[in-house]
């Protein structure tokens, strides 16, 4: 036998197999279906299928159900947004109202600017640097870029870029805030898209502190509160924080910060990496 | 290193003392001291200047006469940042007047261990070993932890040990004592051998190294009452102490001075590697100075044994009570491979003592299924460091086995009177970095 | 100054995944040399092509998956050196590329890669190729040990493996002495083999093969498809003896009755684990 006639040969076997067991497969699901509440099924089919448990429930499967027997929120699905609530109330009968498109940021300024006390070797991921005796980056608040929120995140929209910071990909970001709740710093913060002004640090250590081991860190001079037309920066224990509902993304505390941790995001969906 | 290179390397010894030392309010497990010293008091050498009697807790010392300069947090070398006493040096040696025993009764040996705070290898306040149980029978006194045995087991300090021994014997109301020693340590035990002559006490040879946190399998392995990781070997009628325990009891019965120094080995990177008496609170960097300081550049400084010790930040940190040795590796030895996938190959398994499956709870652990790992007893792990050292892949067992542990704790949400074995420990919120399995009973 | 800081221990014994590879591989060379002798140049070009097939195959997998390249850990080569050496020297050479490709992609990588298949690539692909293509694969020869020279050179076997009992000897002990692979299994895959073959009372002349010290020393032993617990080990090293003699009583064909055993005991491996799980020393007995 030469070799083509046998593996030809095998294949056609092999393809036969398959064939026939597709066939008797395909029939078995619709002799021995499981009878459900449509209109489950029909919620289960919008809903994005990741999952992720964001919503607090089991996975999508058991969202769906409970949203049908009305012990879910319509809007309950962080991941699918408001376009999802809205299929979800098509199906069900209700209004949903539209609400903001919300993403995570990092809130430090930190990464490669921040000096390092030690070379750590070990497990990637920040909670494990944070049981090292004293951590790995000079700030204590900062970020330490080792990556928990990226295994967190159940659509890989985090990368660690080549400055050790998260950077979030918006075209695949849920707003699910897994990585918020993982982040054992508490740097990772969600934010409305229309707050474009930000304080880059969460440093509560005095200026002389902060500034010896980062570049961009608040040292809490208050110039920004004497700048800000709207009354919106107040200083606490050395850090500043806007109130957002006051913020009229004017600008005044970016341009004057001498530290440069104060910043104007850029608003829009980023190009994807 | 044995014993042997160590003596040849380093024929004498000779008395350090630096400019400035740092004593940590916290050199033992327990709660920490309150100072009773101020900003710019004088103290002399033994004088008492920290103390807490709400719960376990062993006072400390200053090493030196001088005066405190400051009182604040520093970098303590098993706890992250401790609030410690710091003392400048008036190069006086002005001591307090001690208080030596001749012939000591129960009472006095007991008070004098507590007064002079002295802390064992485990970090366990040694007074409470004689006074928490009212019954005792065996004293163990542990020479197989390399560090300790390189660091006090000079032939000069042997009949100390002994008599530490029997003081502690005398101190607990134990009948038997006994010495454990490494069967391949047989200069130690020849040594031992010819200056004993107390039939109750003996000696016994075992095959493998134990470090202090092995405490229950060897009290296991010497009597034959199994210790569960949630108790010490007191639970079982044994004092398990070391050849430092029983050197700083000596000290402090028979004359009076209290626990202000240890003896430290210097291994490693450093250009005259050797055993030295040091005060209490000296820097590790003044103590690899008097070593004849670095040869190349250090990579790694680790505290007590480079098979389970703790590494350092730096180099500022202070000598503790339980510190035995301080090994110095240069940027060449310091291990930095990535770790690849695990082959299970099983090597974790072979050399792991308390027979739990390594390389398998790790793997659960990368992967984050901790329930998984708490089926497989990881509150078990000693953290002894075995597995690691013999890993063809490079996982970091012995960390994500912690990490473990720690995530188990967050899940679990343990009521805190049970999550913290030592009663009225609020030093840190971090997992106990001292060695203690602090995942205690009532997980189930 | 910057120190390191990580977690215990900070030394390390020095055994890591590529010794343990190549040393295997430097063991089976010099079987495959000598095969080369017994059977002539063919048995080499076997050899060599199963090697680059899996070799190949396997940096096509890393580069289409853009993976890490790890040619150099040594496993493809070891897949591929194990697979040639599982054939008879008048095999097409076409057999062991799709082989080897079956062993790599399919059985390895499709399994999560080095440290997670299930079965032993080598024998996997043997299996495959020995049901698709049993004529072709089929040794002309059946060794038979009828003196102590033949467990040097044995010029009666019919797969390249079986040429030299002697070097899978040395090597194995060796591989034991270094512990690069455990001696719980070797030792009881060897005594329970004996046991149950006195016991059936099967001549040890068959029984004793060089595909039998194979199996003893690279085949079972085989880190990821074996038992991690201890005592699982010694189950199944007794599990291989017991299957060897049986299958090999029943088909009077004690070479393949090893690649057989370490197939069907690769598939109970896990179940033997499971049942087997050790019990701390420092746990309270609930």
């Amino acid at each position: 036998m030469n070799p083509v006639a046998i593996i030809g040969g095998s294949a056609l076997v092999i393809g036969g197999i398959g064939f026939f067991v597709g066939i008797v497969l395909i029939w078995a699901s619709q002799k021995f279906a499981v009878e459900t509440n449509p209109l489950v099924d029909e919620v289960i089919e919008v809903l994005p299928g990741a999952n992720c448990g964001a919503c607090g429930y089991a996975g999508c499967a058991d969202f769906g159900e409970k949203v049908v027997d009305g012990l879910a929120q319509i809007d309950g699905c962080p991941v699918g947004g408001f376009d999802t609530a809205k299929l979800i109330g098509e199906l069900l009968g209700q209004e949903v109202k539209e609400a903001e498109s919300i993403y995570p940021f990092v809130r430090c300024n930190g990464g490669l600017n921040c000096t390092d006390n030690i070379d750590y070797v070990g497990i990637e991921d920040c909670r494990a640097v944070m049981m090292t005796s004293i951590g790995e980056k000079g700030c204590k608040y900062g970020c330490m870029g080792r990556g928990t929120c990226v295994r967190a995140c159940p659509f890989g929209a985090i990368e660690i870029g080549e400055d050790r910071f998260p950077h979030i990909n918006k075209n695949l970001c849920k707003s699910c805030g897994l990585c918020v709740e993982v982040c054992p710093n508490g740097v990772m913060v969600m934010a409305n898209d229309s707050e474009q002004v930000h304080v880059l640090c969460r440093s509560h250590d005095k200026g002389k502190a902060v500034k010896a081991v980062c570049e961009f860190g608040c040292i809490g001079c208050k110039i920004c509160v004497k700048n800000c037309p709207a009354d919106a920066i107040t200083v606490t224990n050395f850090l500043a924080e806007i109130d957002q509902e006051k913020c009229t993304n004017c600008g005044q505390c970016v341009e004057n910060c001498p530290q440069k941790s104060i910043v104007m995001r850029s608003t829009g969906v980023e190009a994807a990496s | 290193m044995t014993t042997e290179e160590v003596k040849k390397e380093t024929p004498k010894k000779k008395k350090e003392s630096g400019k400035q030392v740092v004593i940590p309010l916290l050199q033992h497990i327990g709660i920490t001291c309150k100072p009773l010293v101020k900003v710019k008091d004088e103290v002399l050498i033994g004088q008492k200047i920290g103390e807490n009697s709400d719960g376990l807790c062993a006072p400390v010392h200053s090493s030196i006469a001088g005066h405190v300069v400051a009182i604040e947090e520093r970098l303590h070398p098993l706890c992250g940042k401790i609030s410690s006493i710091v003392i400048e040096s008036d190069e006086t040696n002005r001591a307090i007047e001690y208080n030596p025993h001749n012939n000591p009764s129960k009472e006095d040996i007991i008070n004098a261990v507590q007064e002079a705070g002295i802390v064992d290898l485990t970090g366990y306040p040694l007074y409470d070993m004689l006074t928490t149980y009212n019954r005792i029978d065996t004293v163990l006194i542990n020479l197989t932890f390399p560090g300790d045995v390189n660091s006090n087991c000079a032939p000069e300090n042997i009949p100390k040990i002994i008599e530490g021994m029997k003081l502690l014997m005398k101190g607990s109301g134990a009948l038997d004592g006994a010495f454990i020693i490494h069967k391949y340590n047989q200069s130690l035990s020849s040594v031992i051998k010819s200056k004993l002559h107390d039939e109750n006490i003996e000696i016994f040879t075992v095959k493998d190294n134990y470090s202090p946190t092995m405490a229950n399998l060897l009290a296991y392995e010497i009597t034959g009452i199994p210790v569960p990781n949630t108790q010490t070997p007191l639970d079982a009628g044994v004092i398990l102490s070391s050849a430092s325990g029983a050197l700083a009891v000596t000290r402090a019965v028979n004359e009076g001075i209290p626990h202000i120094e240890a003896n430290v080995t210097v291994s490693g990177a450093v250009r005259n590697p050797g055993t030295r008496r040091v005060n209490i609170g000296t820097s590790f960097k003044e103590v690899i100075q008097s070593s004849g300081g670095y040869s190349g550049e250090p990579g790694k400084i680790i505290m007590n044994g480079s098979l389970n010790g703790t590494a350092q930040p730096n180099d500022e940190v202070p000598v503790i009570k339980s510190t035995t040795e301080i090994i110095v590796q240069s940027t060449d030895e310091v291990l930095c491979e990535s770790p690849g996938p695990c082959i299970h190959c099983a090597r974790c398994v072979d050399v792991c003592p308390v027979n739990i499956l390594p390389g398998r709870i790790a793997s659960f652990s990368d992967m984050g299924m901790y329930d998984e790992c708490f089926k497989m007893h990881v509150s078990s792990c000693i953290e002894c460091g075995q597995c690691f050292y013999v890993c063809p892949s490079n996982r970091h067992l012995v960390q994500l086995i912690k990490f473990a542990k720690v995530e188990l704790v967050k899940l679990l949400t343990i009521p805190d009177e049970e999550a913290t074995p030592i009663p009225g420990c609020q030093t840190c919120e971090n997992p106990c970095l001292l060695g203690e399995p602090f995942i205690s009973g009532g997980i189930a | 100054m910057k120190l390191t800081v990580s977690h215990p221990a900070h030394i390390r014994e020095g055994v890591t995944i590529n010794k343990i590879m190549w040393s295997k591989i430097a063991i089976l060379l010099v079987l495959s040399l000598i095969s080369a002798v017994v059977f002539g140049p063919k048995a080499l070009a076997v050899v060599l092509i199963s090697v680059l097939a899996a070799v190949l195959t396997e940096a096509g997998i890393q580069k289409l998956t853009k993976q890490e390249l790890t040619i150099k850990d040594g496993d493809a080569v070891l897949i591929g050196l194990i697979m040639a050496l599982l054939l008879p020297p008048t095999v097409d050479l076409w057999i062991p590329v799709v082989g080897a490709f079956f062993a790599v992609a399919l059985v390895k990588h499709a399994f999560g890669g080095l440290g997670s298949t299930l079965f032993n690539p080598a024998i996997a692909a043997w299996v495959f190729m020995n049901m698709s293509w049993g004529a072709l694969t089929g040794s002309e020869s059946i060794p038979y040990l009828s003196g102590y020279t033949d467990l040097f050179i044995e010029f009666g076997s019919g797969r390249l493996a079986e040429v030299s009992s002697m070097v899978l000897i040395i090597g194995g002990l060796y591989l034991i002495y270094k512990k690069y692979i455990d001696w719980r299994i070797p030792t009881l895959y060897l005594i329970s083999t004996i046991v149950m073959a006195l016991l059936i009372g099967e001549e040890l002349s068959y029984v004793i093969t060089g595909m039998l010290f194979l199996g003893i020393f690279i085949l079972a032993p085989d880190p990821t498809t074996s038992p991690i617990t201890k005592k699982g080990r010694f189950i199944y090293g007794i599990l291989c003896g017991i299957l060897t003699v049986v299958y090999g009583y029943l088909t009077y064909d004690y070479v393949v009755a090893v690649l057989f055993t370490v197939f069907f005991a690769n598939a109970v491996a896990p179940f033997i684990e499971k049942n087997t799980f050790p019990k701390p020393v420092n746990e309270v007995s609930a």
